[in-house]
C-alpha cells in the first residue's frame, strides 16, 4: 500500500518537472561567440607540431649564430685590434698569404673554445632534454663560425688591401682563398673529431699543432710551399670541404628525419 | 709488470696521440718535400743533414708529441673519477708514481726513436748507400760543417749519432717528467697541453722572431735576455742541442748534471706531490 503511494507521488513530481522544464527556453549563444571562445580555448590545446627539418635547421643556426655574436663579441673585437695593431707596428717580414693563412682560423678557436668549454661526456645526459640534439647545436655551432670567421676575414684583408703600396704584388683573391681555406678545413675536421671524441683536448690539441705547423712555416721551406701554391689548389680544398661539410649536415638532417618515423 | 702493460695500454689508448702523430707526420712530409730541392748530392750531406734535422725542426715533433702523450697520463685518473681507486692500491701510490716515471721514459724513447728511423728513412732513400757507409766511421767532420758543429772527443759520425740519439732520450725524458710534474699541479689534461705547449712556443717565437726585431735597449735587457737564458738552458735549448754543441768531452761532465739534474729534480718533485699522504 504504501509502496504504491509513493510509486504515485513520484509520478506526479516527475511530470512537474518535465512540465517545468518543458516550458524553460534555453538561450543558445550566438555563433560569432561561440567561435571567440573557441579561438581563445585553441591557444591552450598541445599542438602535434611537425615542423621540417629545414625549418629546425635554421632555427639552429640562427640561435647559435645570435650565441657566438654574443658570447664573443668583446673577445673578437679586441683580437682583431691586436691584429691590426701587430701588423702596423711589427712590420713582421713574413708574406702577406702566411699571415693570412696563419690568422684566419683565429676567430674559429676563440669561438669554439668559449662555446665549448666544459662541454664534456658528463652533460650527455642533461643534452637529452634540449630542445635540439648535440649533433644539431654543434653543426649549427660550427657554421656559425665559419660565417663569422669568414666575415672577420675582411679586417687583415682590409689591411693587406689598403696598403697597396706596400704590398703591390699581392693578389686579393689569392688572399681571400687562402684565408677561408684553413677556416673551412678547420670546420670540417672539428665536425669529424668533435662528433666522433668530445672534450678540451682536441681543442688544446689542435690549437697546440697549429701554432707548431705555423711556426714551422715561417721557419722552414713549407712556408714557401703555402705562399706559392696556386689559387686552383686552394679551390680545390675549399670545393672538398664544403662537400664534407655538406654531407656532414645532411647525416644530421636524416637522423632528425628517422626520430620522426 | 701487470700495471706496466695496464698503464701502457692505458697512454696508447689516448686518441689524442694518433691525431697529433697524423698531423706530425703530415707537417713533416711537406717539410720533407719543401726541403727535397735544397738537398745536396755530396758524400758527407747524409750525416749532416742526420745530425741537423734535430735541432732545425726535428725537436718540435718530439716536443709536440711529448706534450700531447703526456699530459693526460697523471689526470687521465681524475677525469674518469678514478682517483678513489688509485688510492686503494696495494702497493702504494709511490710505487704507482714509478710505473707512471717508467711509462714515460719509454714514451720519449719511442718518440725519440721513430722520429730518427723517419730522417733516417728519409735522406737514406735521397743519397746513395755506399757514401753513407764509406763516411760512417769517418772521424773529421769538423771542418766539413764547422760553423753549425763542434767535433766532441773523435767520435765517427756514426759514434756522434748514437751520442745524440741517447742525449735527446734522455732530454726528452726530461721534458716528458716536467709535463708530468705540471699535470701533477694542474690536473687538467688541456690546461697541461696548452700551457707547455705554449711555453715552449711562446719561447720559440720570443727566440726566433722578437729577438731579431729591433725593439729598444730596455725591451733588450728586461725581456729579451731573460727569455734568452731561459730558452737556452730550458727544454727548447735542451731539446735542440743548444748546449750539446758547446760541451766538448773532458767537459761531459756538465752535460751530465745538466740532464741528469733536471730528471733528478723532476722526479723528487714528482714524488713528494704524488707520493704524500692523502688528507683524510
Amino acid at each position: 500500500m504504501v509502496k504504491s503511494l509513493k510509486r504515485n507521488n513520484d509520478i506526479v513530481i516527475g511530470k512537474e518537472i518535465k512540465e517545468c522544464l518543458d516550458k524553460y527556453t534555453v538561450n543558445y549563444p550566438m555563433d560569432s561567440d561561440r567561435e571567440s571562445v573557441l579561438y581563445i580555448l585553441k591557444g591552450y590545446l598541445p599542438v602535434n607540431k611537425r615542423t621540417s627539418v629545414f625549418e629546425t635547421m635554421a632555427a639552429v643556426l640562427r640561435l647559435s649564430l645570435r650565441e657566438v655574436i654574443l658570447s664573443c663579441r668583446f673577445q673578437y673585437l679586441i683580437m682583431m685590434l691586436l691584429l691590426v695593431f701587430l701588423l702596423t707596428m711589427l712590420k713582421l717580414s713574413v708574406s702577406p698569404y702566411l699571415t693570412i693563412f696563419f690568422t684566419s682560423p683565429i676567430p674559429f678557436f676563440i669561438g669554439f673554445r668559449k662555446l665549448f668549454q666544459g662541454n664534456g661526456n658528463l652533460m650527455k645526459e642533461l643534452e637529452k632534454t634540449f630542445r635540439f640534439s648535440y649533433y644539431q647545436m654543434l653543426c649549427g655551432r660550427i657554421f656559425s663560425l665559419t660565417y663569422i670567421s669568414i666575415l672577420l676575414l675582411f679586417v687583415p684583408l682590409g689591411f693587406f688591401v689598403l696598403n697597396k703600396a706596400a704590398y703591390e704584388s699581392v693578389s686579393s683573391l689569392k688572399l681571400i682563398v687562402s684565408g677561408i681555406t684553413p677556416i673551412l678545413v678547420f670546420s670540417v675536421y672539428m665536425l669529424y673529431i668533435e662528433s666522433m671524441s668530445r672534450g678540451e683536448n682536441i681543442f688544446a690539441l689542435s690549437l697546440i699543432l697549429w701554432v707548431f705547423f705555423g711556426f714551422a712555416a715561417v721557419s722552414t721551406p713549407i712556408g714557401d710551399i703555402i705562399s706559392e701554391l696556386n689559387v686552383f689548389v686552394y679551390i680545390v680544398i675549399i670545393v672538398l670541404s664544403v662537400v664534407l661539410f655538406a654531407i656532414n649536415i645532411m647525416n644530421v638532417l636524416r637522423l632528425q628525419k628517422k626520430e620522426f618515423i | 709488470m701487470n700495471i706496466n702493460k695496464g698503464e701502457l695500454k692505458k697512454l696508447f689508448s689516448f686518441r689524442e696521440i694518433y691525431i697529433g702523430f697524423l698531423i706530425c707526420i703530415g707537417v713533416l712530409a711537406l717539410y720533407f718535400y719543401s726541403v727535397y730541392s735544397e738537398v745536396n748530392y755530396g758524400n758527407f750531406y747524409f750525416w749532416k743533414s742526420i745530425h741537423q734535422f734535430i735541432p732545425q725542426i726535428g725537436y718540435w715533433f718530439i716536443a709536440i708529441m711529448l706534450v700531447v702523450g703526456l699530459s693526460k697520463l697523471f689526470p687521465y685518473e681524475r677525469e674518469i673519477g678514478f682517483m678513489d681507486l688509485i688510492k686503494t692500491y696495494k702497493n702504494g701510490r709511490t710505487k704507482f708514481v714509478y710505473y707512471k716515471i717508467l711509462i714515460v721514459f719509454l714514451y720519449s724513447f719511442l718518440v725519440v726513436t721513430l722520429f730518427y728511423i723517419f730522417a733516417v728513412i728519409y735522406y737514406g732513400s735521397v743519397y746513395t748507400i755506399g757514401d753513407i757507409n764509406r763516411l760512417m766511421s769517418q772521424v773529421n767532420y769538423t771542418n766539413l760543417w764547422s760553423d753549425y758543429l763542434v767535433n766532441i772527443g773523435r767520435f765517427t759520425q756514426w759514434q756522434y749519432l748514437l751520442y745524440e740519439y741517447v742525449y735527446l732520450i734522455f732530454a726528452g725524458f726530461s721534458f716528458g717528467l716536467f709535463i708530468v710534474l705540471v699535470s701533477l699541479l694542474i690536473q687538467n689534461s688541456s690546461w697541461v697541453m696548452v700551457i707547455c705547449g705554449g711555453l715552449f712556443a711562446v719561447l720559440e717565437f720570443f727566440d726566433r722572431y722578437i729577438a731579431l726585431m729591433d725593439l729598444g735597449d730596455l725591451f733588450a735587457y728586461a725581456v729579451m735576455w731573460p727569455a734568452h737564458y731561459v730558452y737556452k738552458y730550458g727544454y727548447n735549448g735542451m731539446l735542440s742541442f743548444q748546449y750539446l754543441h758547446q760541451v766538448d768531452l773532458p767537459q761531459i761532465w756538465k752535460l751530465i748534471v745538466y740532464v741528469f739534474g733536471s730528471i733528478a729534480i723532476n722526479i723528487f718533485l714528482i714524488i713528494i706531490i704524488y707520493g704524500r699522504k692523502p688528507k683524510c
